[in-house]
């Protein structure tokens, strides 16, 4: 049991990374007990109540049912899940790390707080349209295939940042069906409400950040002027990379200093 | 004519707050925000490591905390985008005028516990670095709500 206590508690910051509470909690609302509204151009996603609560959370869930739900982006009931759930990225979790994300799940203060409705827009309301929209997608990774060349560092950022961290469901552009751009990974994203800015090696973005710049701002949010970020990035730090060892800070640099370069995307 | 040789003394008189011209508090404003990003950056450089100038934190921090105060003096009448194209800051920053100087008080609070930390003997760098991030929190929060988002 003492074991089962730990995993909780790397969950919680790997939950952290996750941004799982930013996404499960409304505004001062009890943690994890849903409720958080997420504007998109398909219209108003309410995230979930994943307390334990056995009516309104996960409290009948077994470990294989939020496994499917986490990797697969499928309900116990089969539901596909809305992609602004990102269980694409989320797809390439490790087993370990689901392991240790159920373990704090199970830790929340069960809520009895019942899931909202999304407000979807015209022509994209029903389930069915998420299952067409999961199966078109899972059959192209959100993370691309290893790549020989990469260290064992490199290796692992990108697993912080494309998976857990899945940085690209604010900072890669979309396409038209409101996947991540792979082909521009991580060159600026426009999901609403704020534009969040090109990270890749590129004039138009970081190509000036040394590891110390980098080092500073997944530490404690501060730019390379002295400025500090905000906007939502500022809880991705806070809740998430603040909290990770430096060696998992200094593999997330480098596997995002050695991305592809890309221009800002034109606006539409 | 009379009425020049009456002016001119008067424009010789130094400016008074509400008279200064709009770009001119603008300039005094966002160079003062450099300064407390100044000494942010300083701050993070020794908070983590990479110079040995501990004995330099409290002055850093005792800077942050006395600007924190003077913070909402800095934006006097007249001086918002109505005024002036360069300043970033938003209307808010006059309507809201209470939220500003909540968002100030929030900064200054956390660089008095960074004041408070950058006494103790022996110093413990990760404390200061966790409050630097605190401090800076503060900066974003403010930004969030009254500067206009960057080159978008
Ligand atoms: C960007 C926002 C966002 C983030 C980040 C996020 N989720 Fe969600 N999550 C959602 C939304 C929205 C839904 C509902 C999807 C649907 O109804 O199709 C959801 C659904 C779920 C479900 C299914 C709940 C149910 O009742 O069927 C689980 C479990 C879940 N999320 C867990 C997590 C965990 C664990 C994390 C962190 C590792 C996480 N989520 C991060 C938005 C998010
Ligand atoms: C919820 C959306 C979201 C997620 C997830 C997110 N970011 Fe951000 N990020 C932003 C926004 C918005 C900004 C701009 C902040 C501002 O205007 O102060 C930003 C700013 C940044 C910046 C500063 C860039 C600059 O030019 O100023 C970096 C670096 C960054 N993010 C890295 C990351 C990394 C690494 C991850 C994954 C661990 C990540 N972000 C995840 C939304 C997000
Ligand atoms: C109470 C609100 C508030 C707080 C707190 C605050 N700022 Fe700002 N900051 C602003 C506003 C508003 C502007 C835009 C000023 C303008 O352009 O007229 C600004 C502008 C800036 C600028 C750009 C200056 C320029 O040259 O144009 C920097 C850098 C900056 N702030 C850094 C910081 C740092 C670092 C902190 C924390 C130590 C901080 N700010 C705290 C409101 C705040």
């Amino acid at each position: 049991m003492a074991l089962a206590a730990a995993d909780a508690e790397r969950g919680a910051v790997l939950a952290g990374l996750g941004g799982c509470l930013a996404c499960h909690t409304a505004d001062s609302g009890q943690p994890g007990a849903g409720g958080h509204r997420i504007e998109t151009p398909y219209g108003t996603f309410v995230g979930s109540n994943i307390t334990p609560d056995p009516l309104h959370g996960l409290g009948t869930w077994s470990r294989a049912d939020f496994d499917r739900a986490m990797r697969k982006g499928k309900s116990p009931a089969g539901r596909a899940y809305w992609p602004a759930f990102p269980w694409p990225s989320f797809s390439e979790l490790t087993d370990e790390d689901v392991d240790d994300l159920w373990a704090w799940v199970q830790s929340l203060e069960p809520s009895a707080r019942p899931d909202e409705p999304h407000e979807l827009e015209r022509g994209y309301r029903g389930r069915l349209k998420a299952g067409l929209w999961r199966t078109f997608v899972h059959r192209q990774r959100e993370v691309l295939p290893d790549d020989e060349s990469w260290s064992e560092e490199v290796r692992r950022g990108a697993y912080l940042v494309n998976t857990l961290g899945h940085c690209g469901g604010c900072h890669s552009p979309r396409t038209r069906l409101g996947r991540e751009d792979a082909t521009r990974r991580l060159a600026g994203g426009d999901t609403p409400p704020y534009r969040a800015p090109n990270l890749t090696p590129h004039a138009d973005g970081l190509a000036t950040w040394t590891d110390d710049d980098w080092s500073s701002f997944l530490d404690m949010g501060m730019l390379p002027d002295g400025d500090f970020t905000g906007r939502g990035m500022a809880r991705v730090v806070n809740e998430g990379t603040s909290l990770l060892t430096t060696e998992d800070r200094e593999a997330m640099a480098a596997y995002l200093r050695q991305l592809t370069p890309h221009p800002d995307a034109e606006p539409e | 004519m009379r009425a020049l040789v009456v002016l001119l003394p008067l424009l010789a008189v130094p400016a008074q707050a509400g008279d200064i011209d709009p770009e001119t508090a603008v300039a005094y404003r966002q160079a003062s925000f450099g300064a407390l990003a100044k000494h942010m950056k300083t701050t993070g450089m020794i908070a983590k490591g990479q110079v040995p100038h501990t004995g330099d934190l409290e002055t850093h921090a005792v800077a942050l905390n006395m600007l924190a105060k003077q913070l909402p003096g800095w934006f006097p009448e007249g001086t918002g985008p109505e005024a002036s194209e360069k300043t970033a800051a938003l209307p808010a920053a006059w309507s809201d005028r209470e939220g500003l100087e909540k968002a100030a008080k929030a900064l200054e609070d956390a660089s008095a516990k960074l004041i408070e930390l950058s006494k103790q003997e022996p110093i413990d760098l990760t404390a200061v670095k966790a409050q630097v991030g605190q401090v800076g929190r503060s900066c974003g929060g403010c930004h969030d709500t009254f500067k206009k988002d960057d080159d978008h």
